[in-house]
């Protein structure tokens, strides 16, 4: 949301470290049974009915187990659970494509719903905190996770068009057995991985006090409590649109070979989506109400027509609309939350969406099976025109106070831009390095120095930092150190 | 069964805010004095930095910090190297070098505090 500035290079150190998750994500991309998922499913005996039930199914497993999979990743290892993530959605593969009937099929729905907890969010904190090791600042995340996100998706793209045209030449049921080999390759990739160890010296946070905390934002402040129902509705959107959308086609006797395609511009939405976010101008009325004109009329399409094209061309560009405002209600979000429960209010989200999920894809399945497409295309209408209101209603909230340049984010004090009247503790310790080396532009300098005068805890943590680097000088003199210490691989050594 | 894909791509624009120079240590937006200390850090007692089990602390503390880290404070602050030596031996641009040099200092004298109480 910054003003564009060059991005700083990044050490070749970043790139190396994060090759093997970026390529164990892109092995876990390689889902061919994806697009024609909904054939296979009705070719065993689906019908929309029990495709709701089995969307329940997983809709229940994920947040049971989001919660308990977010402590795991941070007690115990982050790429042990990538690993884990990666052994379930083999198992889940396998066996899908061994079921011959819907409640072997629906286990390997729950199986999935286990792969999808253990995976999420848990590939983001390992790029942030890698990022953060090797630049010592978060500036570079957006870039590095964004490259991961495009790695990701092409491949989600590419295993489309392959899925669709293995299930053309042979069978669906192949491209679940075709799937398991680059899963299980993930889990060799993951294992790999130079974890992170950042979260491990943090200090432990005190996990009931920081859910309290978290809970009274999301219930009690009525502005976090309408762009979290923004957020939720918007993933149940586009949750629904990728559940249910291929039975659209299903119903208009589209042929196999179309899915991959119209999966592939499905996934693609994703991506132009984020590209299209930064580029709307949405803090301003306009653009967001032609924004929720378009959420609203969109699903109308879905309701009317019997063209495969327009219905394919709708569901794709509802899901771009979708995903566009889904990214809006996150930075809302992260706007109107402290950053110390930012992450426990945005699962906070996923639960709430998962939750509204799966009585709506019951409903949703019912309504398809017994009265067919088109009663489902308005409740789709429905749903859209309910996001678009809670959508035109975040526009009329003021605009957020100008933070201060990335406050928060650790040692991004922005000290090219223009030096705040109070200089705050947080910016000091963000400085403090650069203030000790000389390094910062006079203004700077000047209002550290105005608030070191007037603030006994800066004055203290200033002498501190000092003192630790006298000590730091002083390690290798008089007493010399039995050995190196363990594990220095990188760089001078004393 | 696929939903959960796209769900899992777009949940990324909330998350990646958890920060570890975050707000337990600062007031947030809503407190009386945003970005101040939530509690100013209490002065050490004289001698705290220069006895064995501080050494053998920042020694222990040094060995926890990421690699990365270790190199820029091992390269500047204990063997006194110029920081654009460091800095390219690492492949970090000077900022980079400075920014964890920064994080890497606040670490050890957290740890060197929690040897205080």
């Amino acid at each position: 949301m910054s003003a564009a500035t060059a991005r700083e290079p990044s050490p070749p150190a970043l790139g190396r470290r994060l090759v093997p998750l970026r390529a164990g994500v892109i092995l876990q991309g390689f889902l061919l049974w994806v697009p024609v998922e909904k054939l296979f499913q009705v070719q065993i005996g689906f019908n929309a009915a029990s495709i709701g039930l089995a969307a329940a199914a997983y809709a229940a497993v994920v947040p049971l187990l989001e919660v308990p999979s977010g402590i795991l990743a941070d007690r115990w290892s982050r790429s042990k659970i990538l690993m884990v993530a990666s052994a379930a959605l083999a198992a889940s593969s396998l066996l899908g494509g061994l079921s011959t009937n819907v409640a072997t099929y629906i286990a390997a729905a729950m199986i999935l719903g286990v792969y999808f907890a253990l995976n999420s969010g848990t590939v983001d904190s390992i790029v942030y905190d890698t990022v953060l090791e090797e630049t010592g600042s978060s500036a570079l995340y957006e870039h590095w996770i964004g490259r991961v996100r495009i790695a990701e998706g092409a491949a989600f793209a590419v295993s489309a068009l392959a899925g669709g045209l293995v299930a053309g030449w042979t069978s669906p049921r192949l491209t679940y057995f075709l799937a398991v080999p680059f899963a299980l390759a993930s889990v060799l990739a993951f294992a790999r991985v130079d974890e992170p160890q950042l979260h491990r010296a943090r200090e432990p946070v005190a996990l009931r006090r920081h859910v309290a905390t978290a809970f009274t934002a999301m219930t009690r402040v009525p502005q976090v409590r309408q762009v979290m129902l923004l957020a939720a509705l918007a993933a149940l959107l586009a949750q629904a649109v990728i559940e249910f959308g291929p039975l659209w086609l299903v119903s208009l006797h589209a042929p196999a070979t179309v899915f991959g395609p119209y999966w592939a511009a499905l996934v693609a939405t994703g991506g132009l989506g984020g590209y299209l976010t930064s580029k709307l101008g949405l803090g301003r009325r306009g653009p967001v109400v032609l924004l929720a004109v378009a959420l609203a009329a969109t699903p109308v399409l879905l309701a009317t027509s019997t063209s495969v094209l327009a219905v394919a061309l709708a569901q794709t560009a509802l899901l771009l609309v979708v995903a566009i405002v889904g990214i809006h209600a996150g930075l809302l979000l992260h706007d109107a939350v402290p950053s110390a429960i930012r992450t426990g209010v945005s699962s906070g989200v996923g639960t709430l969406s998962w939750l509204l999920f799966l009585p709506f894809s019951l409903f949703l399945g019912w309504l398809l099976r017994t009265h067919g497409v088109r009663p489902a295309g308005w409740v789709l209408v429905a749903v859209t025109v309910t996001v678009a209101v809670l959508l035109a209603a975040s526009v009329r909230r003021p605009p957020a106070p100008p933070a201060p340049a990335g406050a928060g984010e650790p040692g991004a004090a922005d000290v090219g831009a223009a030096v705040p009247a109070d200089v705050a503790c947080r910016e000091l310790v963000a400085l403090v390095t650069d203030y000790l080396d000389g390094a910062l532009p006079a203004g700077w300098r000047a209002g550290l120095d105005r608030h070191l005068a007037g603030c006994d805890g800066c004055t203290t943590y200033l002498q501190q930092v000092v003192a630790t680097i006298d000590a730091l000088a002083q390690l290798d003199r008089g007493q010399r150190p039995p050995q190196p210490v363990a594990g220095t691989t990188a760089g001078p050594d004393a | 069964m696929k939903g959960g894909l796209v769900r899992a791509m777009a949940s990324a624009a909330g998350r990646g805010a958890a920060n570890p120079a975050d707000d337990r240590l600062f007031q947030g937006r809503d407190d009386p004095f945003p970005g101040h200390w939530r509690q100013p850090p209490a002065p050490w007692p004289a001698g705290l930095t220069t006895d064995d089990a501080a050494r053998q602390r920042l020694r222990d503390a040094l060995a926890g910090l990421p690699p990365s880290w270790r190199a820029v404070v091992r390269g500047r602050d204990v063997a006194g190297r110029d920081a654009a030596e460091v800095a390219a031996g690492l492949g970090l641009t000077a900022g980079q070098e400075r920014q964890i040099r920064n994080l890497a200092r606040a670490a050890l004298r957290a740890s060197l505090s929690r040897l205080a109480r």
